[in-house]
């Protein structure tokens, strides 16, 4: 006898628009004004207004990820200021902050909903082996600057901070299909549901391509991923939310007439698990206690001079956070987390390795008067390898008026030495002994970031601007080191060779003239210079190492870069909008070879159907990448030969020739 | 429709007997006057109502006696408080005496007026409603965020929503919920198009677990949610205008004590006075500037939307 319903039809006076019709309820109760609730917008999911961040931040939102028309993730930082985007090979990019030394660019920390996915042995982020759908990404952060102090170690250069769908964003199914040259053909599944307690959205997606050349690199890739998130609410203050994720991936490598490099498949398994317990307190403060594991799985099956290799990494991290408004005026973050690392690559590491890491961080954010935030951090670690260090940071953000803000910040990061940097030894090649043989005793590179900023907001003409200057510099940045020589080779240890400043400016300007209709320029001018710190332990090579990498060190930064996405709605359901992407020349020290200028053009037009989000409803877009066919060449040429080196080797250019794709997307 | 109507009532009217009663049982005195306070629940808003009203009725010098009562019979008492629907309509079924209901939204008021038998519809009622008068709302939207013009209502279709001629550079974005599976897809619709998401309470709507989600969807969104009460400004609205049991219990009380002399009960009427609930830690997140909380009533007194 819980609820007898009495429908009412009322008669009801208008004076202005009266709306009515049946859909079963009592009529309204005193219940529905003096309901509890639980406190949802608890401190810790309120974000700091990007006035008031501590670092320079740039936003990346569904509609700027829908209007750039990129089908990879790693495309998606060409939008952010300063940021190098480079491929290695067709599903192998290359995204770094102020430039790149190397393939593997490690100074940035990448976070996947608090999970770090910046894996070992390597250290480096393998972009497309995370099992994330670039339709599940609610907002990409990304921190240009050094912010270890919240974000945890390696965040030297900056974080890319990655915030997929909250589980109770997905209502309903949709199939979204696309078909493009090169091979592109990409299917993927969404599903979602909002329950009483418990919320859930799901993707499972295929996507495949040929990738930059099939004749000299046959980079063809092939996955599948499978991704959930889940959120159940068990009451009012207590929430567990699992994420689980899947991709496995069929890729060819190799290149053209290279004995040491023949063309092959090679397979990549990669999977996650995280859960998080989250407790509401009564004035709003949060306590969380995450736990994820990532497992990565790579085999090559090798072939000529090339050997068989396995790398298989896994991490687990728990971290616990309690965040606390202390006050009206004070926030505070607080936490401590432990991470093990463990590396089995014989052909890279002979022995598997291991790293036990812990780490205990504080940030506070203090209203100091109405126009001052001071925001103070630090992190302290024990990397594992018998470092301790404090990074610590501190940012004055002062309000001119609302409008127009003011920013000064300083900040100190590490970044920790990888597994292989310190403990490789072994070879993948059968004509050479050893390739790699690390003398270990590696200290962490120090980063020291201090900059200026501006953020303005002109509202009425419906301009913001962003915009800052810096120096960081870092010491003691390992680089290769090329040992005594051995027969046939010259097996690398690696040690703290160098040291290199960045100055800069940079900028964004966003304009908006209208729904969804609107300009976001974005600017870099930057420098570097590099000077030689350490020795090395075959003097022999200083030469190489002098010419090749510190030399040209002010090359691995292109002096001047941007970006420019202009979006307009046109009518009810068609959206237009356009791209262009410049970089000036620049060379990523281990390249070889110089990357010339890059000016590119990307064109989409969307036309959405039916009811947007309802069955039925849907979009069809169309997609020109590179329309101009002004074919730019990536990271680097690939010689024919490379052992032994020989700089007369005829070269084969990585292009970036003209893509076109046609997708559907459909609710049903 | 009557007749349904009159069981349907009937048989809530069993079910929901298990209601408050509170202290003393005194004989009304020849010229003063006894009120027979019927409350629906026990929950906080109600104690504090009646505590508060207890102290405003002892505080003036009106021979007002209260006793606490299952339904308003059984006593002589000479006026019947309401607090609450099931209250209310309890007091309508069972006592003689006039009723006066208070912590009651106006849809619900008017449903229960519409109907109650015939037998009952000679008996003198009158109400002070929960809710806020629209103009005041809407008064009160343009003096907190008068850069937030289109404001977004969620409604499901039973539950009817009267407006006034809305203020100058105001429009309105009301979009009806057919059901509750579609609630989502109209709110992704509707946030896209709004300034700010206006709640209009509604069980069915605004339930507990769909307020979570509705509050992040729209922060997501960066849509600020406008709530009706101090508790969804805690959960996550930006702000509220909305009247404290406290200061629904001081025009009570002075109801009370005019009934006291002249025996009559005025018509229905809104809250006069109400709070402002803000919270600053959305609104800075937001990147919203708000004003202080009198500020807002200063700027409501001056556009003349109800701000007294």
């Amino acid at each position: 006898m819980k609820q007898l319903r009495c429908r009412l039809r009322m008669s009801v006076l208008s004076a202005g628009i009266i709306c009515s019709s049946a859909w079963a309820a009592d009529y309204p109760s005193e219940q529905d004004y003096l309901q509890e609730l639980p406190i949802v917008l608890s401190a810790s999911r309120l974000s700091q207004p990007i006035s008031e961040t501590p670092n320079a931040m740039t936003v990346i939102d569904r509609d700027m990820i829908a209007a750039s028309g990129f089908r990879n993730l790693s495309d998606l930082f060409r939008l952010v200021p300063g940021m190098y985007v480079g491929s290695y090979n067709g599903y192998t990019p290359i995204v770094a902050y102020h430039g790149a030394f190397d393939q593997y660019s490690r100074r940035m920390q990448v976070l996947v909903d608090g999970r770090s996915v910046y894996l070992p042995p390597f250290s480096y982020v393998n972009w497309e082996d995370i099992p994330l759908h670039i339709a599940d990404i609610e907002r990409i952060e990304v921190i240009r600057g050094t912010a270890a102090a919240s974000h945890g170690a390696n965040s030297s250069q900056g974080v890319i901070n990655i915030i997929t769908r909250d589980a109770s964003s997905v209502h309903g199914a949709s199939v979204s299909v696309l078909q493009g040259n090169g091979g592109m053909s990409d299917i993927a599944v969404h599903l979602g549901n909002t329950g009483e307690n418990l919320d859930y959205r799901m993707t499972l997606g295929h996507r495949a391509d040929d990738g930059f050349d099939v004749l000299s690199l046959k980079d063809h890739s092939t996955d599948r991923l499978a991704n959930l998130r889940a959120s159940y609410h068990y009451d009012g203050s207590n929430s567990l939310e699992l994420q689980l994720g899947y991709l496995e991936g069929t890729r060819g490598l190799g290149i053209i007439n290279r004995m040491t490099d023949p063309f092959r498949s090679t397979r990549t398994s990669s999977d996650f698990q995280q859960l998080a317990w989250s407790h509401v307190q009564q004035q709003g403060d949060e306590i969380r206690l995450q736990y994820y594991r990532i497992h990565r799985d790579f085999s090559d099956v090798g072939g000529a001079q090339k050997l068989p290799e396995n790398t298989v990494a896994d991490r687990h991290d728990l971290e616990l956070q309690h965040t606390m408004q202390l006050g009206t005026d004070n926030r505070l973050v607080w936490g401590a987390g432990i991470r093990s690392d463990r590396a089995d690559s014989p052909a890279n590491l002979t022995v598997p390795q291991s790293l036990r890491q812990s780490r205990l961080f504080a940030h506070d954010e203090w209203r100091m008067t109405p126009s001052t935030v001071l925001n103070v951090g630090a992190m302290y670690e024990k990397d594992g390898m018998g470092h301790n260090n404090t990074s610590p940071r501190v940012a004055l953000n002062y309000h001119l008026t609302p409008q127009h803000t003011l920013r000064a910040s300083a900040s100190v990061a590490y970044r920790n030495p990888a597994i292989m940097e310190e403990k490789g030894l072994g070879t993948t090649l059968t004509i050479l002994p050893l390739i790699y043989r690390s003398a270990g005793g590696l200290r962490p590179e120090k980063a020291l970031s201090k900059e200026i900023g501006y953020l303005g907001e002109f509202s009425t003409i419906g301009v913001t601007l962003d915009a800052r200057a810096y120096i960081d510099q870092i010491s003691d940045i390992i680089f290769v080191d090329p040992t005594t020589l051995v027969s046939g080779g010259r097996p690398y240890s690696f040690r703290n060779l160098m040291s290199a400043t960045y100055r800069g400016i940079e900028g964004t300007a966003k304009y908006s003239w209208g729904e969804r209709s609107g300009l976001t320029f974005s600017y870099a001018h930057q420098r570097a210079s590099c000077t030689l710190t350490g020795t090395l332990t075959q003097p022999a090579f200083l030469p190489i190492v002098q010419n090749n990498y510190v030399d040209l060190c002010p090359m691995s930064v292109p002096s001047d870069s941007g970006s420019i996405l202009i979006t307009q709605q046109l009518m009810q359901d068609i959206q237009v909008s356009a791209g262009y992407y410049h970089q000036e020349k620049m060379q990523v020290l281990d390249a070889q070879q110089l990357q010339p200028l890059m000016r590119r053009v990307d064109l989409r037009v969307a036309k959405s159907f039916g009811k947007s989000g309802k069955i039925g409803g849907g979009e069809l877009e169309l997609v020109l990448q590179n329309m101009f066919q002004d074919n730019y060449r990536e990271y680097t040429s690939v010689p024919s030969t490379n052992y032994p080196a020989n700089p007369a080797a005829l070269r084969y250019p990585i292009l970036f020739e003209r893509r076109a794709y046609l997708a559907v997307t459909f609710n049903f | 429709m009557l007749n349904t109507t009159a069981i349907c009532l009937a048989s809530r009217l069993i079910a929901r007997l298990g209601i408050l009663f509170a202290c003393s049982l005194s004989p009304a005195l020849a010229d003063s006057l006894t009120v027979s306070l019927v409350s629906s629940d026990s929950t906080p808003p109600f104690q504090q109502f009646s505590s508060a009203l207890n102290k405003a009725l002892a505080a003036s010098d009106a021979d007002v006696t209260v006793i606490g009562s299952q339904a308003g019979n059984g006593t002589d008492a000479g006026l019947v408080i309401a607090v609450g629907v099931k209250a209310m309509e309890l007091a309508i079924a069972k006592s003689d005496a006039p009723v006066l209901g208070v912590m009651i939204p106006r849809m619900g008021y008017e449903a229960l007026t519409e109907s109650r038998s015939a037998r009952h519809r000679s008996k003198a009622i009158s109400a002070i409603y929960l809710d806020q008068p629209w103009d005041r709302q809407l008064s009160f939207i343009q003096a907190a965020l008068p850069r937030h013009s289109v404001v977004g209502v969620l409604y499901s279709p039973n539950t009817p929503i009267v407006l006034p001629r809305l203020p100058q550079g105001m429009s309105l974005n009301a979009k009806s919920v057919s059901s509750v599976k579609t609630l989502f897809a109209t709110l992704e619709n509707i946030l896209n198009s709004s300034d700010v998401l206006l709640v209009i309470p509604d069980s069915e709507i605004y339930s507990s677990s769909n307020v979570r989600n509705i509050l992040l969807t729209s922060y997501r969104q960066r849509v600020p949610l406008i709530g009706v009460s101090q508790a969804y400004v805690n959960a996550g609205a930006l702000c509220a205008i909305f009247s404290t049991p406290e200061q629904l219990a001081e025009q009570v009380a002075k109801t009370i004590i005019s009934f006291s002399s002249d025996r009559q009960l005025p018509g229905p009427q809104y809250p006069e006075s109400f709070s402002i609930g803000i919270n600053n830690q959305v609104a800075r997140s937001l990147g919203i500037e708000m004003a202080s909380p009198d500020a807002i009533r200063q700027r409501m007194e001056k556009a003349g939307g109800g701000g007294q």
